[in-house]
């Protein structure tokens, strides 16, 4: 087997030309605008309904506007596109020239791809512009970098699997069975192992993998029922599609052995935190969680400080509103007085990064690695047992010697000063011996 | 141009269930344009399509250059331009960009060699003034045309063209026939129709099938010189007419006052003093058929 450059480029030329005329095709018919629309009208309302916080907005953009709005939606313009030669009844024109048929699949592929990024960019920007019309803020680049970064894999993953399903099957209603999956994925996805869950962005490696072997068999498959031979390449796209398979497959157990999945009982550090309970110790329950850089944050830095905890999961985005009562906080008293952080209960271990990173707040925000929301916060994870969640916002206060002041709820949350009395009140409590 | 051969050696097709389509065929073309003139359900579909590598023969090959059209698809790809009988576009792309698409079909990867070759078949298919139409928007002159046009993007030298003036217009008719005609000039041209005018008009050879079998190969000449001496004229009185029909092949009837003038194919006519003409091609294509009627009927 020999690669000849000028071919190769010859060859992603062709498919980047074939690809941009699929796009051009999608784009120009009417359904496709008017689900386009109607997409963007529902992401800019349901963002409009949150607080009007851009970090909301991207949140929302990440747990509604892509899965909920958009998959479906590019779903149906894959499986349009898949079969559009034969609702045109030009099979037989486009069969009978010469491009091998598997770069033809692989070119409309791609213009789907393309065309549900760019939907994906659209329906962003419209959970972002309420933030902007109603709330007067701007937000970051990247708020909308981030979004859009996380829509990609599970987006095109799921765009990937309808395409094949409906070449291989020759049949739209393949595409069917593929919403039905995805609905299962995001209504249920919660009650399964994390692993299966492909919008979860440390699962990434394994279903970009596995698209990627999906694609690369497909292609293989249907190029021999095209009986189109091309010796030189004849061996390369199954064997990469195995190949592909096989890191997967073997990132996808790396991943369950080593990280998320790893039952509770068997991490010493989460079972320790889970078996503390805020009602029964004398101090708010310690913890030990990875931050934005994978460092890990301990309680005992704040040693010796007022201690504000703010509570909140991205799955349930409005309640990131309590970042920014940290960050007020954080701007009227002095670090050295009171400590602040985050901690994020979230199945997805890049989000909390991600805000970190967009708001720029200026104390650490944590992720507890051993949330398993599944609609109920009381149960997610080893920090909503050790604290006794029953809702998210929430922003505990402590006094110097970690005792707890105040517990704020999303009612309280809601307007700015709200925690300032009460921090006040902290730093007025005077620090006594503790007896355990 | 270099000069094409298509060598056809016992091709044949049986469909799932045991329909023949076409019987074993042996074939030889060459350069110029070459007609398949059949009634509907004659084959002259199932082998242009097993030409164009897009049907499995069920035994038999064929040749076109040398290159297998069963096993070196893509080699033979390379050679010909198709369009089908019942063909679509895609309705959302304008003209060129639709030749655009089917150029990089053609493998022209080069963006300038791709709009040299989109503006030339324009420019043949006489495209000008809708090149930036949308498909869907065309006539069915237009799209036919259009469908011309983008088999000729590769300059085929071997261009398979089924029906193409099935459902047209006279006028678009005839503007079909002559880029045809014009188009045989420098490559192998095979075109497959039932309509006999088509053929007079733009074929130098024909063949004549009739429920997948050959019944003629030759020229147009040929076929005229076999025909020669069997067709009648003659006048008869207008109640003769359904009688005479039972017993002679018909290939005009003509109304004169309370007369009728009929011109028949075969040995003579007894019923009224026939005079003997120079066959017409559909004299010559009936007259075939009728022996081939005749001759099932009889085994």
């Amino acid at each position: 087997m020999s690669w000849h450059w000028p071919s190769v480029r010859r060859v992603g030329l062709s498919l980047l030309a074939l690809a941009r005329h699929e796009l051009r095709m999608t784009l120009r018919e009417r359904a496709a605008w008017a689900g386009g629309i109607a997409a963007c009208a529902l992401a800019f309302v349901d963002a409009a309904l949150q607080p009007h916080v851009p970090i909301v907005g991207g949140l929302r953009a990440s747990t509604v506007g892509g899965p909920l709005l958009l998959a479906p939606l590019a779903i149906v313009f894959v499986a349009g596109a898949a079969r559009r030669d034969e609702a045109t009844s030009a099979s037989d024109v486009v069969g009978s020239r010469s491009l091998a048929g598997h770069h033809l699949l692989l070119a409309r592929l791609m213009g789907q791809c393309a065309l549900t990024l760019l939907l994906h960019a659209v329906l962003i920007a419209c959970s972002l512009l309420p933030a902007l019309l109603f709330g007067g803020r701007v937000a970051s680049p990247l708020t909308f970098v981030h979004a859009f970064v996380r829509g990609v894999v599970p987006l095109l993953f799921i765009t990937t699997l309808a395409y094949c399903a409906v070449t291989l099957a020759r049949n739209v209603l393949a595409a069917a069975v593929v919403a039905v999956y995805w609905l299962f994925v995001l209504l249920w996805g919660d009650f399964l192992a994390r692993i299966f869950n492909f919008a979860l962005t440390q699962n990434w490696p394994t279903y970009a993998a596995l698209g990627g072997a999906f694609a690369l068999g497909v292609l293989a498959i249907q190029r021999r029922m095209l009986r189109i031979v091309v010796p030189r390449w004849r061996s390369v796209l199954p064997v990469a599609a195995a190949l592909l398979l096989a890191l997967a497959l073997a990132d996808a157990w790396h991943r369950v052995v080593t990280s998320h999945d790893k039952p509770l009982h068997q991490d010493a550090l989460a079972l320790a935190m889970a078996g503390q309970h805020l009602d029964s110790a004398p101090r708010l329950p310690g913890f030990w969680l990875p931050e934005r850089r994978g460092r890990s944050f301990s309680v005992g830095r704040a040693a010796g400080r007022v201690l504000a905890v703010g509570v909140w999961s991205p799955h349930r985005p409005a309640s990131a509103v309590v970042l920014e009562r940290l960050r007020e906080l954080r701007a009227q008293f002095p670090p050295d007085q009171v400590a602040c952080v985050a901690v994020c209960l979230s199945n997805d271990h890049a989000l909390s990064p991600h805000v970190a990173v967009e708001g720029g707040y200026p104390f650490p925000l944590v992720t507890d690695p051993g949330t398993h929301y599944a609609g109920v916060i009381e149960e997610c994870g080893p920090m909503a047992e050790a604290l006794l969640l029953q809702e998210v916002p929430a922003l505990f206060i402590t006094d110097r010697a970690r005792r707890p002041v105040a517990k704020l709820g999303e009612v309280e949350l809601r307007g700015p000063d709200a925690a300032n009395p009460l921090i006040e009140q902290a730093l007025a409590v005077p620090v006594p011996p503790i007896v355990e | 141009m270099i000069a094409l051969r298509i060598e056809v050696k016992g091709l044949s097709k049986t469909y799932e269930g045991g329909v023949t389509a076409l019987k074993p065929m042996q074939l030889d073309i060459a350069d110029g344009v070459f007609a398949l003139l059949g009634p509907n359900g004659s084959g002259k579909t199932t082998f242009m399509r097993m030409l164009a590598t897009l049907l499995e023969p069920t035994e038999g090959t064929a040749l076109v250059n040398g290159l297998d059209v069963g096993h070196e698809r893509q080699a033979v790809r390379r050679l010909l331009g198709y369009l089908p009988q019942d063909f679509g576009l895609y309705p959302t792309l304008t003209v060129e960009e639709q030749l655009d698409y089917m150029a990089l079909l053609g493998e022209i990867a080069d963006r300038a060699a791709r709009q040299a070759a989109v503006d030339r078949v324009i420019e043949q298919a006489n495209l000008g003034s809708f090149r930036k139409r949308r498909v869907g928007e065309l006539s069915g002159g237009m799209r036919q045309r259009l469908g011309i046009a983008q088999a000729l993007l590769t300059e085929p030298q071997l261009l398979i063209i089924d029906e193409p003036t099935s459902g047209l217009d006279p006028e678009e008719r005839i503007r079909i026939r002559s880029l045809l005609a014009e188009l045989g000039g420098d490559r192998v041209v095979i075109l497959s129709t039932h309509i006999v005018a088509d053929v007079e008009a733009t074929a130098d050879a024909l063949v004549i099938l009739r429920l997948g079998e050959v019944l003629f190969t030759g020229t147009i000449e040929s076929l005229l010189a076999r025909t020669r001496g069997r067709v009648w004229v003659c006048e008869t009185p207008r109640e003769n007419l359904h009688q005479m029909k039972e017993r002679y092949v018909f290939t005009g009837v003509y109304r004169l006052g309370d007369r009728m003038r009929i011109r028949v194919v075969g040995e003579g006519v007894e019923e009224c003093p026939a005079e003997p003409v120079e066959p017409s091609l559909e004299d010559a294509y009936l007259d075939v058929m009728a022996l081939a009627e005749r001759a099932a009927g009889g085994a």
